[in-house]
């Protein structure tokens, strides 16, 4: 899975590093002082390095749970992010990472119990509050792929389930959910699945499981009693757009119980200019960065107009399967 | 299509005793009047002789690049021989991290392809060493060439690669120039694998950061600031992605370069707006 693992000295000692390297003993272990030293230098090549990407071993330090982005959330107005992974190892070409950091290696944070702590300071702060906290856990990556390596959900549901004032979103395109399904559902922990129609997951999703594949991981879940998420988001415009959406969206909602469904959730393409500016650097080539955007606001997206369209059409698709309040848009 | 004369790799060496073999292997010929290092030229590569340690290295490969004004893509190698404690005489071993004695400092190599030998922690020291205290590889030349690589290319590009010469039981003052060509020699399978790994990575790099065919036929024509030079490379690239072949002899009416520039952009609108997206 991985041939090289990177491992900060001050960490080698933890036993969820050990773990992780028992897993990946026939890797090549490199010792360094602090990740940034791979991770962050200025002179490597994101698409390059996503040949035969690493993995670091690392321990986040500094402030490990952080206020999400405006308009990222699920109608709560607490919202919340934290990271103890950085990056992905599947290969989207929409992917912000991609332009956010500079390495395409995957940095796991293994000290857990000082994002608990942290956590646990957050929700008391929200006491009891009317809106409860919600902490959104695939920003920086993707929640569950890595899943059998990190221990991620079977060390954080838990936690979770035993603070039911607060909410986790585990955001994923993996089907990695044996985890979970070993779990008891948590009403508080909710599995939020993205997907883009077919024809945009061939061009644009390399090393993602297939729609089907994920709908199977999503619907087992489901079955299990845990609250389960959709996440479209991006919506990218492909000619004929109307017709793709319209087709997949009833395919989804075809496999899925609409009427158990936690969230919906759905948001335009959007890329913050400095990092649509190193997407387009990386891959110059490709049509999806190369017209029909424009800059507002220090956001590249496509025109006002035709974001209008897709959201607005999609939207209405979806309405004809999911009551309106469970629909949000980001 | 990659041109026939573009050299895509750098090779630094130490010693004129390293630089033959691959003379000899991949045809490489001396330059004359190339400053003050003996430089060697061959039809994808050039290597450049710095004689001994990481000051020399350094400046030896910031000499060729600054010489032969090699595009960023470049990839760089050091080759030379070294010193390990447990390693068997005539292995070869590819840096996964450098450590400069001197000054503390780590170094990573981006190993993104499968490297054909064992890897290892390279020790750049500043004098030969007899003592050889861990499992690392000692080496001179390691940390200042790849600190000078990574300032002209990318650390997935430039690597060291040593051939053992001196061991607990054979210590560096027994080796000879004769040995050290014999060394590099009996490995040049291992050092043309990654060599063609190299140039491989160099190619697809520089093909993607390869001038826009067209924008010479613009250059020539108008006369393009500095920024404005950038604006026309990035809005040929764009239409190049949407499969568009602008033509400069369509802009003949434009007098100035930002007119040429205004005409691209609204190329680029109206195929945005053929595919309804504007
Ligand atoms: S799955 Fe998500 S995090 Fe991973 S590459 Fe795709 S968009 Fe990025």
């Amino acid at each position: 899975m991985f041939e090289t693992v990177y491992v900060e000295e001050a960490i080698q000692g933890h036993p969820r590093a050990k773990a992780v390297l028992k897993r990946l003993a026939g890797a090549t272990q490199v010792t360094c002082h602090h990740f940034g030293e791979v991770f962050n230098r200025k002179a490597q090549n994101f698409r390059l390095q996503k040949r035969r990407r690493a993995l670091i071993l690392a321990g986040k330090r500094g402030r490990l749970v952080l206020p999400a982005p405006a308009g990222y959330g699920l109608g709560s107005r607490r919202n919340f992010y934290f990271s103890h992974l950085l990056n992905c190892p599947y290969d989207c070409r929409y992917c912000f990472l991609q332009g956010l950091y500079r390495s395409a290696h995957l940095v796991l944070f293994v000290n857990y119990e000082d994002f608990f702590r942290a956590l646990e300071e957050e929700i008391a702060e929200a006491g009891g509050g009317s809106e409860p906290p919600c902490f959104f856990s695939g920003y920086d990556c993707d929640s569950l792929a890595l899943e059998p390596l990190t221990g991620f959900a079977a060390a954080f549901v838990p936690f979770f389930a035993a603070r039911p004032r607060a909410c986790l979103e585990l955001r994923t395109k993996s089907v990695q959910v044996k985890g979970l399904l070993e779990l008891e559902p948590a009403r508080n922990c909710i599995a939020a699945f993205s997907f883009t129609p077919r024809p945009l997951h061939e061009r644009h999703e390399e090393g993602v499981p297939s729609i089907p594949r994920r709908l199977e991981a999503l619907v087992r879940l489901q079955e299990r009693g845990w609250p389960v998420g959709l996440r479209f988001d991006p919506l990218l415009y492909l000619e004929g757009f109307e017709a793709v959406y319209r087709d997949f969206f009833a395919a989804v909602f075809d496999r899925v119980r609409a009427e158990n469904l936690h969230s919906v959730s759905l948001g335009n393409f959007r890329l913050p200019r400095d990092i649509h500016w190193a997407m387009a650097g990386l891959y110059p080539e490709e049509k999806l960065f190369a017209f029909g955007l424009e800059e507002r606001e220090g956001l590249v997206s496509y025109r006002e107009a035709v974001v209008a369209r897709l959201l607005d059409f999609c939207q209405e698709e979806i309405s004809k399967y999911v009551p309106e309040e469970k629909v949000f848009r980001c | 299509m990659e041109t026939p004369r573009e050299r895509l790799l750098h090779l630094v060496v130490a010693l004129p005793a390293e630089a033959h073999p691959l003379a000899e292997r991949f045809r490489l010929k001396g330059l004359e009047g190339r400053g003050p290092w003996p430089v060697f030229e061959g039809e994808e590569m050039r290597l450049v002789v710095s004689g001994p340690g990481k000051v020399a290295a350094a400046a030896a490969a910031s000499h060729l690049q600054g010489s032969f004004g090699a595009p960023k893509q470049i990839a760089w190698l050091n080759l030379g021989i070294g010193g390990c404690g447990d390693a068997s005489l005539g292995e070869a071993f590819l840096a996964h991290k450098i450590t400069d004695r001197a000054s503390g400092k780590n170094y990573y190599p981006g190993l993104i392809f499968k490297p054909p030998c064992r890897t290892a922690v390279f020790l750049t020291v500043d004098q030969p060493e007899a003592r050889y205290q861990g499992p690392e590889v000692y080496d001179m030349e390691a940390s200042g060439f790849f600190e000078a690589a990574c300032a002209f290319s990318t650390a997935e590009l430039a690597h060291s690669l040593k051939i053992i010469s001196d061991n607990r039981a054979s210590p560096p003052q027994n080796v000879t120039r004769k040995q050290v060509e014999a060394l590099i020699a009996a490995r040049l399978e291992v050092i043309e694998a990654v060599i063609r790994q190299l140039l491989a990575l160099g190619r697809e790099l520089r093909s993607l950061h390869r001038d826009p065919a067209a924008l010479e036929a613009f250059t020539e024509r108008w006369r393009f600031t500095v920024t404005q030079e950038r604006q026309l490379r990035r809005l040929l690239r764009q239409l190049q992605a949407i499969e568009l072949k602008p033509e400069a002899a369509r802009f003949s009416g434009c007098k100035a370069a930002g007119d040429v520039l205004s005409g691209l952009r609204e190329e680029l609108d109206s195929a945005a707006a053929r595919e309804a997206r504007g």
